[in-house]
Formats: structure tokens, sequence, C-alpha cells
């Protein structure tokens, strides 16, 4: 279960997020992240790599073999089972929170944002 | 790009970059050209990955060192292994730091510019004067002069073919020896007639001397020595691929230069030069021109050699000087008081900007100095903020080991984050620096580049900076006196630490003060220097060289023709004022002298030298230049070959071998008045700084070009307007008389001046730079020590203020204190100043390296600025508010 993993950083949880529907290169990443965000958030190229490096050692993402027309140097990475559901719990974990702040009044309705 | 692959290369531990270096870098180039494709800035996308470039380097580094100690960094501390100590404290450093942005912004910025511009400069002496030339063996080439000093010629003066035959005769001197001429021959036959520069050499200077490969085909051979080898010519590569498209068919291909064929029989391997002509396009033989015809007592070619294996440049120059002994004694006739003397090659190249350098990197030195006292002091200033939380820890047992390496490391940080930034200060900074250096006024310029050598430099002076600013801090910081300060309310702070920035700050005013006055000095030198009279007027002139190939203009009349319709021609131009022909403008770096005799004088004996640069001049030419007529008629029409031999000399002939009375007397050249062609001096022209202008002028001799005819001339023409637009219609008079010919070095003349001014220039406005610098910076330093005391004591000053004082006394009292301080440090800079400024002596022209008046404006200025910076705090203390202070009790 999800109370047993420790929370994740913000950057973190949006590489997992950007990943969940396809593989993507790192610049692939970064460019999802800034437009789920509306450019909130911009991943630094090095944060990217340093969090995919720790990433990759946990197994919760993994390279994939993708066939880049535009460059084959690019390195895709996708999703494992495990990255997966580390994502899912912090959704989980967040959503929870969320609950809790709208029970004490501090956002507006249960449906809109 | 580079410079990004640099950062990550120094940042970034090695088994991460080469994980992801090549992916992070592929990002980043995305990213920008994201947003150059948005047409957004890339400024902002720059900094931003720097910056994150500089943070996960920081997570990185510390998660390596934890890994290392093997196990996870936690702060608890215990079981501590070295690597995970230091982890612990780097990220410690790190997140105090970041918990106080603005002192960080400011001191690693501070600390940037001192080492950026450190950095920017030692990349310029280290290209220039510390590298080895770019070829085999650098430091066994030499130049090889006549020392004619003991004939009161100079200690750098050409050879002749026989003296230099001698020499490379000469055992265990030299292995190979080479002559070069300059060359400047016409290339007709293919496009525009064009001039191209050259070098004439002898066979082994390219193969011998340098060591260089041909790319194609040979060099020179002994055989292409002689003088009636058939022309041969070796083109550089660069020349190679842009005029002949790199063709392979060109060995073997004729070319016209100056109306002579001259085969090709090879080129040069790419990159290679010779040092004393870089921009050279193409080498001939010098056999073609016949070395016999310069023999002992001439100065007609300069020599390079490469010393015999084993052989110091001492010992080679004490062995040259042996034979030039020896030679003195065989041919006493041509040789009396002329010696050899042998320098390494690359000193002698960069003799003129070497000390200029040099001051300057010291210079630069002293700003990073300044700049680690300003750091110094900040840091002091927060450590006494700071005493409350470390004597807590130290009252919690941390020990004073920790303490100071805790604090060192920090220190270690800012210094490192301050190079980082210095790093890419100094990528920008040597661009700038190489813009304002003017072309060809520091050689070997083209070679400065921030390579590993470099990067050394400031790793080394980065890691200097860290422990110099950083160590007194963290010793005075580490011993606290924990119950005095847990008991007081941390206000009273000050003991050690005060007494350190106090003496910090004079220290700085020392070493901004001994800035200022070297560059005040230069300054009023490089006023002095632009405003000298340079015996001509530059403004409005444009200049240019002709050279009539032999072939075809065999006759002194037919040479006279062409220069006399050029003149015609060039002076019916619309806006010229006046033009003429001289065989050498001023400072374009030539000239020939003669010996000559003084009519009713005995000749001078062997080894007095009595010789006068000699200038066949035609009417219009002083017009065209400029130079004054000061006494007696400039030449006129009648003066032609049919009439008495008659010529102008300038005022220093006049003055000194004349007395100042020189018209109506009579010359002659020629070591003998035996059958001498004796010349009537008809007038006096000023003199001209021909060489330099810093040279003094030497004596010189006009003759009448309708008497004395040289078929290689340099044209000066007057014009109302910008000389430059004449260009065009100068080129198009000249092909209209001969479509074969091509006129080179077509410029303004002030663009010769600004050119000798240039190494000045460079000099000048690099150390006001830095000494306005430094001035900022201790005036900065001065204002952070008096208002930290002003602070300190503004309960003492509201006390004051509310027994009755008043504002004025206050301020009085606090700018005497601040007066004090920079007092000692102008007294203590004007000494180390009288000291260094000794150094700037041969930099300085028409004033002393003790000019008093640049003391006495210095320390005014320096008085005055510091002054400034005490008085902001003084009115601080004036006001402080006694009943507010008194409150706060």
């Amino acid at each position: 279960m999800g109370q047993d993993r420790q929370p994740v950083s913000e950057a973190v949880f949006h590489i997992l997020l950007s990943l969940v529907d396809d593989p993507r290169h790192g610049y692939g990443i970064i460019q999802e992240v800034e437009r789920r965000t509306g450019g909130r958030v911009v991943l630094g190229s090095g944060t990217l790599y340093s969090a995919i490096k720790r990433m990759r050692r946990d197994g919760w993402v993994s390279e994939a073999d993708v066939d880049d027309q535009e460059d084959p140097r690019r390195r895709y990475y996708r999703l494992t089972d495990e990255g997966r559901g580390v994502a899912r719990d912090e959704a989980r974990r967040l959503e929870a929170m969320v609950r809790q702040a709208r029970a004490k009044e501090l956002l507006a309705g249960g449906s809109g944002g | 790009m580079r410079l990004y692959r640099t950062l990550m290369w120094l940042l970034l531990p090695p088994d991460f970059r080469r994980e992801f270096g090549d992916e992070i870098q592929r990002a980043v180039t995305a990213r920008l050209d994201g947003a150059r494709a948005r047409g957004a800035g890339l400024a902002p996308v720059w900094a931003s990955e720097v910056w994150d470039l500089v943070r996960t380097g920081a997570r990185e580094w510390s998660a390596l060192a934890a890994e290392v100690a093997g196990a996870r960094i936690d702060d608890t501390g215990r079981g501590d292994g070295i690597m995970q100590t230091l982890a612990r404290d780097i990220r410690y450093a790190f997140r105090t730091l970041m918990r106080a942005p603005v002192f960080t912004a400011v001191v690693v910025t501070t600390l940037g510019l001192g080492i950026g511009a450190n950095t920017a400069i030692f990349s310029v002496v280290d290209a220039v004067l510390l590298e080895g030339l770019p070829y085999d063996e650098p430091d066994r080439l030499v130049n090889v002069w006549q020392d004619a000093t003991l004939r009161g010629g100079p200690d750098t003066e050409w050879f002749n073919f026989e003296d230099y035959d001698d020499l490379r005769a000469e055992p265990n001197l030299l292995e190979a020896a080479g002559a070069w001429n300059a060359w400047q021959p016409t290339l007709t036959g293919i496009d525009e007639p064009v001039v191209l520069s050259g070098v004439s050499v002898t066979h082994a200077m390219l193969s011998g001397v340098f060591r260089a490969r041909p790319q194609l085909g040979r060099f020179f051979l002994p055989a292409d020595d002689t003088p009636d080898a058939p022309g041969v010519v070796v083109l550089s590569h660069r020349t190679w691929q842009e005029r002949f498209g790199g063709d392979p068919g060109v060995l073997g291909r004729s070319l016209t230069l100056s109306e002579v064929p001259h085969t090709v029989i090879g080129v040069a391997e790419p990159g290679f030069q010779v040092p004393f002509a870089p921009n050279a396009e193409l080498f001939r033989a010098m056999g073609v021109q016949g070395p016999v015809q310069c023999t002992r007592g001439c100065y007609g070619t300069r020599v390079v050699g490469r010393l015999a294996p084993g052989v110091s440049v001492e010992q080679a120059h004490i062995r040259a000087r042996a034979l030039a002994a020896r030679l003195e004694e065989a041919y006493p006739g041509t040789n009396t008081n002329l010696s050899f003397n042998v320098v390494g090659l690359q000193a002698d190249l960069t003799r003129g900007s070497a000390r200029g350098l040099w001051v300057l990197l010291g210079a630069v030195g002293f700003v990073l100095l300044i700049a680690c006292t300003n750091v110094a002091n900040l840091l002091l200033a927060r450590a006494a903020a700071r005493d409350g939380e470390i004597s807590v820890r130290v009252a919690l047992g941390a020990g004073r080991g920790t303490l100071f390496r805790q604090l060192l490391t920090e220190s270690l940080l800012l210094a490192a984050a301050g190079g980082l930034v210095g790093v890419v200060l100094a990528w920008w900074g040597t661009g700038a620096l190489l813009a304002l250096a003017p072309d060809g006024s520091v050689p070997r310029l083209d070679s400065v580049s921030l390579d590993l050598g470099v990067l050394g430099f400031t790793a080394a002076i980065t890691l200097l900076t860290g422990v110099l600013f950083g160590l007194l801090p963290s010793w005075g910081a580490a011993r606290p006196d924990i119950h005095r300060t847990l008991r007081a309310t941390g206000r009273s702070g000050g003991g050690l630490g005060a007494t350190m920035r106090r003496w910090l700050v004079v220290l700085q005013v020392a070493m901004a003060m001994v800035l200022l006055v070297g560059s005040g000095l230069l300054i009023r030198s490089f006023d002095r220097l632009s405003s000298a009279d340079l015996g001509f007027e530059p403004d409005g002139v444009l200049a240019l060289q002709m050279a009539l190939p032999g072939q075809r203009y065999t006759e002194s009349a037919q040479i006279q023709d062409f220069y006399f319709s050029l003149l015609d021609r060039l002076r019916a131009v619309p806006g010229v004022e006046a033009a003429g022909a001289v065989s050498s403008l001023p400072l374009a770096g030539q000239d020939g002298d003669a010996s000559f005799l003084v009519e009713g004088e005995p000749p001078p004996p062997p080894g007095i030298s009595q010789a006068a640069w000699t200038r066949p001049v035609t009417e219009g030419y002083f017009e065209a230049a400029g130079l004054d007529l000061v006494e007696g008629r400039d030449f006129t029409l009648g003066d032609d070959g049919e009439a008495p031999r008659v010529v102008l000399v300038n005022e220093t002939l006049a003055e000194r071998y004349y007395g100042g009375d020189a018209v109506g007397r009579r010359l002659a050249f020629g070591s003998s008045p035996d059958g001498a062609n004796w010349r009537t001096i008809v007038g006096v022209v000023g003199d001209v700084r021909h060489f330099g202008l810093k040279t003094p002028p030497r004596p010189a001799v006009y003759f009448p070009y309708r008497q004395v005819t040289f078929a290689q001339m340099a044209v000066a023409v007057r014009t109302s307007g910008d000389p430059t637009a004449l260009t065009p219609e100068v080129r198009r008079v000249i092909a209209d008389l001969d479509p074969s010919l091509a006129a080179s070095g077509i410029r303004p003349l002030r663009e010769l001046v600004d050119q000798a001014l240039g190494p000045d220039r460079f000099v000048t406005l690099l150390l006001g730079l830095f000494a306005l610098t430094a001035l900022i910076l201790a005036a900065v330093g001065v204002y952070g020590v008096i208002s930290y005391g002003v602070t300190r004591r503004y309960r003492e000053m509201g006390i004051r203020l509310a027994l009755g004082a008043d504002g004025a006394t206050l301020r009085r009292l606090v700018v005497r204190g601040g007066l004090g301080l920079v007092g000692s440090g102008v007294v203590l800079g004007l000494v180390g100043a009288l000291g260094l400024t000794r150094l700037l002596q041969s930099l300085l022209f028409g004033i002393e390296a003790t000019d008093p008046v640049t003391f006495a404006t210095t320390t005014l200025t320096l008085t005055a600025v510091a002054m400034a910076a005490c008085w902001i705090p003084a009115l601080r203390a004036s006001r402080a508010d006694p009943v507010r202070v008194l409150r706060e009790e």
C-alpha cells in the first residue's frame, strides 16, 4: 500500500505523470511538464537527469526501445509497474490531502477547482 | 554550447557526466532551439540551465560522496567517514548559503568578477608569453642580430650574407639558420592584379629552422638558393585553399609575380606560419634575389636559427659574440664595434608587449586581492552576526575543528561558485579583450583560448581565493568567547574580528592606491603620447604603396614618368588638396639608411657610425603628409638630373652635424671623400617620428625624386574630406595608367598612428578599468566597515545624542574614525606605489614614475571617494533616535 512509501518531490511526480501515457525522451518530458502546467514548472535539464538516474536505480523507470526518426541517439524512458504504483500512491496521498483541505473549506466546491 | 560543455566538465561527477552528459546537452540545445524558434530571448534559458547545472552538480557530488562512504547522508553525523563528513559539510554549507541569497549573490559576483578578469588576462599572458611557439622544440629557436650599440646604432641591427655564412659555419652554435626578407610581389595573370604578402627565405628556413613539412610537393633545396636558379615558391596552406581552391594541380604551375615567372613547388602543412610574418601567403627561395649583393658592412637581411643540440641561448650568445670578436679582427674596416646578439625567438617577438602584459596580470591580481578582502570583510561581519549560532553549537559540544572545517567549506563553496561565474565571464571577457587589442599590436593573440592550462590557473586562484578570504574569518569565528556572547544581547560583537576588518580595509585602500597611481601614470603618459608632435599631419591623408616591376620599368625616366603622371592625375581628383610620394612613410616600419660625410670634416673612424635615413621625395610630399619646412626651400621642378645635386635634411641632422646652420653646406654619401659626389643642403625639414612615437628621431636626408629614383614608393594624398572615400578613385587612376599594377596598403595615415598607439591604449585602458574597479571595491570596503562600526555603536550614539551632543559632532566622530583607516591605507599605498610603479617606467612616455602630480591627484581622489563612503554611515549615526535606542534596552 501507498502508505508505506515516502512522498516524492514535485519534480519526480511530474516526471512520473508525463510518462504515464507514452515513453518519452528527456526534452519530451520537459516539454510535456511545461505544457501541462502552463509553463509554471520548467524542469532544468540537469535536475531532470539527476532524477531519472535515481528513478532508474529504484526501478521506477526503464529505458524504452523507441525508434526516433528525428534523432536516433535520443534515449526514451517508460514507466515500470513499480513506477506506476509510486505515481498512483502519490496521487492518492495528494488526493487525501486535498480532501482534508476541502473539509476545512479551504477550497470551494466538490467538483470544480 | 562549448561553454556549457566546459561547465558540465567542471561541475558534474565523471560517472554521471558520462552517463547523461550527451543527453543533457541535447535537451539544453533543444530548449535553446525552441526559444529561438519562438523568437524568445536565449538569456533566461541559459541562466536557468546554468543555475540548474550548478545545483545538479552539488546534488550529484554529495550523493556520490555519500555512496563512497557506503552510507546515506544523515544529519546525525555518527560513524563519520571522511567522505560522509565532507558530503554533510557541503550540504550544510550549501543550505546555509541558500538561506542568505543576497549575501551569497554579492560574494559570488564579487569573486566571479575578480576571478573572471584574472582568467581573461591570464589566458592572454599564457598564449602570448608562456605557451611555446607552435613548432618542434620551440625553445631552440632564436633570432640573431648584429649588435651595433658601440657604433651608436641599435642592438637589433640586420645582417649581411657574409657574416651570416660565418655564423652558420661556426661549430656548436646553430643546427640550422635561415635569412629572411619581406617580399610583396604583384600577382598578375589570374584576376585583377593583386599585391601578395610574402617572405623571401633561404633554403633551410622552413624545413631546417622551423622543421615544417610540406602538405604537397617539397620545400626549398640548397640548389634553389643560387642567384641564377629559376624562381620557385611555396604557398601557405590557406592561400592554396583560398586562391587556388585547394587544387593539387597547383604544383608545377607558373605564377607571374611582379612580372617574373615563379614555379609553385610546394604547399605548407595546414596552420604553418612563420612567426615573424604570420600572414605570409607565400615563400620564395632567396636565391632569386642573389644574397651576394649584401656583403659585410651591409644591413640587408634578418636571421633566425635553431640552436645546436644541448646549447642554451646564453651559451649560443657567448659563442656568437666570440665569433664576432674574431670577425672584428679579421675585417676591421667593416666589422669594428660590431657584435652579435642571440635572443630566444619568443622572447624577442613579445619584447614590446611582455612588460605591459605582466603589469596587467599583476594589476588584475591586485583587484582579486581587494575583492577577497571585501569578501573576507563580509564574512567577518556575518561571523559576528552568527556569533550566537556558533556559540550555541560550541556550548552543545561542537569541536573547534568541526566549526573551522564547516566555515572553511562555506568559503570554498563560495569561491567555487565565484570561480564558475569567473569562467563564464572570462569566456566573454576574453572576446572583448581581443576586440580591444588592435591588430598586430600584441603578437600571437590569435592563439588565445580558455584551454586546460588556463582553467587550471582559474582553479588554482579559486582555491587560493577561498582559503585566503575564508581562513581569517573562520579562524576568528571558530574561537568564540561563548560566555560573553551568550550573555550579551548580541550587539556588542567585535574584538578580534573588528580589528581584523580594520586592517583589511587599510590593506585594501593601500592596494587600490597602488593601482590608481599606476593607472594615473599610464593615463598621463598616454595623454602626452597621443598629443605628442609627430612631425606630420596624419588626418585627412590616404596612404598607399606602389612597386613597379623591374622587368618593364627599367629606366629612371620611365619610373619617374609613371609616378609623376600618377600624382598629376591624383591631384586632379576633386577634393584632393595635395599629393606626393616618398620612399617610406612615417610609422610604416621600414626605411633605408646610408653612411655620409660632412664636407670639411674628416670621415668618421671605423666603428663609428655616421649614417642617415635616406628618402627620395617628390614635390608635394611635404605638403601632402604635413611636414614643416623649417628653413630654406622645398624641391622644385628644376631639381632634376641635369641640375646641381641638392638635398634637404631634418632638424636632428642639421643640429648634430652642422650646429643648426646647415643650409648652403654640403654632404656626400660613402665612406671616402675622394671623388665624393657632394650635394648641397638647400633646406631643413622638421623631425618626424618615423619609427614609433617613443623612438627619438634620427638624422635623415631627403633627395629630390628627379635626382634619386626608386621604383618602390609610398604615395600620400591629402584630401579635404574622408580619405577612405578616395580609395576607389585611386584604384581606378592606377588601373588606367597600368592595368597590371595594383597598390597595396591603401589606408588612412591616421591608421598607422592609431596602430602605433595601440599597445599603449590597450594597457592604459585595461589598467584604468582595473583601477576603477579597485576604487569602487575599496569604497565599498570602507563603507562596510564604518557602517558596521556605526551599527555596533548605535546605542552609544543614541546616548550621546540624548546627553546633548549634536549631529555634526557625531558625524565628525565617525568620519574621523574612517579617516584614520583611509589615511593609513593611503600612506601604505603611497610607499607601495613608489616601489611598484618603477616597473612601469619603460611603459611611460614623457613623465617619471614618481610624477608628483599623479601621486597628488590620486591621493586626493581616493581620499575623497573614501570620505564619501564614510559620510553615509556618519549621516545615519547622527540621526540615531535616542528614545528608540534607549527603549530597546
